[in-house]
């Protein structure tokens, strides 16, 4: 009965690639409504499928398969609370990814295997589509920018203002800001994710904001009230930082800057990024929040090579960490 | 002509003849009690019916029906010499054992109050028609229960016998591989008036049969079970006995001539071959009996059973190991029905089937000897004269292994 309730699950779903698991399913589920129905099993099942297992093992372990012979029933009761456990947790991730954007709910940023190419210690939003594909570096464009314009070191950030994994790497950002001060540049373009509603108007809202010279301290506190963001709460926070209110909502209510909004998102595209926040530093491409050394690492060896320009550069695996669609 | 030998060289000799036996790692097949493999040269005649000459026999009068019809007439008349019948037409072909006890039992003119006598041990085939004349004609089914020891109970036969219609017996056990003493009992049945059917589906493969030095007066038997095609049968019957029978399957075949009132029965034995016969079938099971007759059927019991003494005695090393059947191993023929305590015996079958080594498990369509002997089946293995002492030993090796699971 136990494992009949495992075989169910499993051999339905192999049974979609094979009719040969069909079979085995249909005789799963017989068994399964005999006995709660309080029939006797007449398929016999849990113990073929337990016979075929052992026949397996015994030439290879006999010590395993007497184990497997005699505690199939405790092994399926194992395998059936496992099999629940996933199931459940699968639900909760589908509903985070579609709900959050990240499988492991809103607040987190630990890796998602829905989200995909989360390999390192945080998440990124994703946009979809292959993770694989080339990164180039693109153009730095006249985007908002922070710190020495003639550094030889430019890192340009492409993000989301809706992405936590943005907000996340924004204590980054500013360390490095901290850390080397003029001796790099670092550039902010936007890259709204469709899957967080308000994305595009947010970027919106703070290029208008850079319009009346405010783009950082807009920014930040972008970031600082990201969770319940409003149209309205995007304009109180205008002017909460000393914007003209009404300049603001004039230019954000016209859409002025939307075409340069979507300039950014197309250089993102041409640039093959997949997921927010994704950083160039010359070139070199970083995906997600990750760890500052990854960062300083980087700089360091650029800042050796005093002068260098922005080099286009291929990756076929870069390093992996955002937010995506 | 056969003989047992570790090197086994002259098994070897017809073990070629097996496609199924020729590969670099052939199975171990134990199921001969249920199917036999087929030889090359029984598929090369079936193929030959359907490639060279695919007609209808007995009507047509084209190449190919002219064809159909000698080789059908010369199956018949081949398997009436393998069983020693007085003529061909003694030989009724049909699809399997049961249908030759069907017709029997349905043709045979039985009426309320007839006596019909079983073993306890006969295989559903010559069990249930009893039982449904039973119900719906009202005859009357008498079971002969086996001695303690699983043998043939001749002292209980002999006071059952008196005022019996027919005793229907199965001939060889395929429970327990156990023979009945089919001459004598053949002779007491006469003696009391009783007519005689045996069931030879287990007996016919690997014996030599003689069916007039019986004096048997029915007899009938598989075709899938001594290396012939599935779906052929025998069913043997004496001429004056047949003449007797009432048609019981009827229509194409069966009447010379047709009105709307009335009809005139073909001959025998024809008349009890309804529709189309199984051309290809009857032609590949006559190259099975030849070829049995190249092996020697008179050494293939004693080979069977040597087999089986040595599985028998690798099973009882085995704790809470039983054996169904006589003490005796020699009355158990090619026939190893067992269990161990324990151990599901459909498990066994599936964990031996792991290692290629092939048995049967359940009741083997004798439900009824399970039931009464509260027995929820057992594992049989089965021999045949193709199968090697190195099989035996390594079915053996592999019971005892899975037997250490318990």
């Amino acid at each position: 009965m136990v494992f009949c309730i495992v075989a169910i699950v499993v051999f339905g779903i192999l049974g979609i690639f094979s009719a040969k698991y069909r079979t085995y399913f249909k005789e799963a589920l017989r068994c399964v409504a005999r006995q709660a129905t309080l029939r006797k099993c007449d398929t016999d099942f849990d113990n073929k499928i337990k016979s075929k297992i052992v026949s397996k093992l015994i030439g290879k372990s006999p010590k395993m398969a007497k184990f497997v012979y005699k505690r199939f029933s405790a092994i399926s009761w194992v395998f059936v609370v496992i099999m629940f456990a996933s199931i459940g947790l699968t639900v909760f991730g589908v509903v985070n990814a579609v709900l959050y954007g990240n499988c492991n709910g809103e607040e987190s940023t630990e890796l998602c295997l829905l989200n995909p190419g989360t390999t390192g210690d945080g998440g990124f939003s994703s946009i979809g589509g292959s993770i694989t594909k080339e990164l180039k570096a693109p153009s730095a464009d006249d985007d908002p920018r922070i710190g020495g314009e003639n550094s030889s070191v430019t890192i340009i950030e492409f993000g989301c203002l809706e992405c936590k994994y943005t907000k996340k790497a924004e204590e980054t950002r500013k360390a490095l800001t901290e850390k080397y001060g003029n001796k790099v540049k670092i550039i902010f373009r936007n890259f709204p994710i469709p899957s967080h509603p308000l994305s595009r108007e947010a970027a919106e809202a703070s290029e208008c904001a850079d319009d009346q010279g405010k783009y950082w301290e807009y920014h930040d506190k972008m970031f600082e009230n990201q969770k319940g963001m409003t149209i309205e709460k995007m304009k109180q926070l205008a002017v909460d930082v000393g914007i003209d209110g009404e300049e603001f909502n004039q230019c954000f209510d016209s859409g002025k800057f939307r075409d340069e909004v979507e300039k950014d998102r197309q250089d993102g595209l041409g640039a093959g990024i997949y997921g927010t926040p994704t950083f160039f530093i010359n070139g070199m491409p970083i995906v997600g929040p990750a760890k500052i050394e990854e960062f300083t690492k980087i700089i360091d060896e650029e800042l050796v090579n005093t002068g260098s320009a922005i080099q286009e550069v291929t990756m076929q695996k870069p390093v992996v960490d955002v937010c995506t669609e | 002509m056969l003989f047992l030998s570790r090197k086994s060289m002259s098994i070897e000799k017809f073990r070629v003849d097996f496609p199924c036996l020729n590969s670099n790692k052939p199975p171990v097949y134990l199921d001969n009690a249920c199917m036999t493999l087929k030889p090359t040269q029984v598929i090369d005649a079936m193929n030959e019916y359907y490639e060279e000459y695919p007609g209808c026999a007995g009507r047509s009068h084209h190449r190919f029906g002219k064809m159909a019809t000698e080789r059908f007439f010369e199956a018949r008349k081949t398997i009436s010499k393998h069983i020693g019948a007085k003529k061909p037409e003694e030989v009724i072909f049909t699809r399997n054992t049961t249908e030759g006890v069907n017709l029997v039992a349905n043709s045979f003119g039985l009426k309320k109050g007839d006596v019909v006598l079983t073993t306890d041990k006969e295989h559903n085939s010559n069990l249930i028609p009893w039982k449904v004349l039973e119900k719906s004609i009202g005859i009357k089914h008498v079971i002969v229960q086996s001695k303690k020891d699983m043998t043939f109970d001749m002292g209980v036969f002999e006071g059952l016998v008196k005022g019996t219609k027919l005793v229907s017996f199965v001939h060889s056990s395929n429970l327990d591989g156990y023979t009945i003493p089919a001459k004598e009992v053949i002779k007491i049945a006469h003696e009391n008036g009783a007519l005689v059917l045996l069931d030879g589906a287990q007996f016919a493969p690997h014996h030599k049969l003689d069916v007039r030095n019986l004096d048997v007066d029915f007899y009938s038997f598989s075709g899938h079970k001594m290396l012939g095609p599935t779906g052929t049968g025998i069913l043997y019957g004496k001429m004056d006995l047949l003449e007797n029978l009432k048609q019981f399957m009827v229509g194409g075949d069966t009447v010379k001539d047709s009105t709307y009132n009335s009809f005139v029965p073909e001959d025998i034995p024809e008349r009890f071959e309804a529709g189309l016969q199984n051309y290809a079938g009857m032609i590949g099971l006559a190259a099975a009996v030849k070829y049995l007759d190249s092996v020697g059927k008179e050494n293939i019991p004693r080979r069977e059973n040597e087999l089986n003494i040595i599985a028998s005695k690798g099973l009882s090393s085995i704790d809470r190991c039983s054996i169904i059947g006589p003490p005796d191993v020699r009355d158990r023929g090619g026939v190893l029905s067992f269990n161990i305590q324990g151990m599901d015996p459909h498990s066994l079958a599936i964990i031996l089937d792991g290692s290629e080594i092939m048995i049967r498990s359940g009741m083997h369509c004798v439900h009824s000897w399970f039931n009464a002997h509260k027995i929820n089946g057992c594992a049989r293995a089965s021999f045949y004269f193709y199968n090697t002492v190195e099989e035996v030993e390594m079915f053996v090796e592999k019971v005892v292994e899975a037997s250490k699971l318990r």
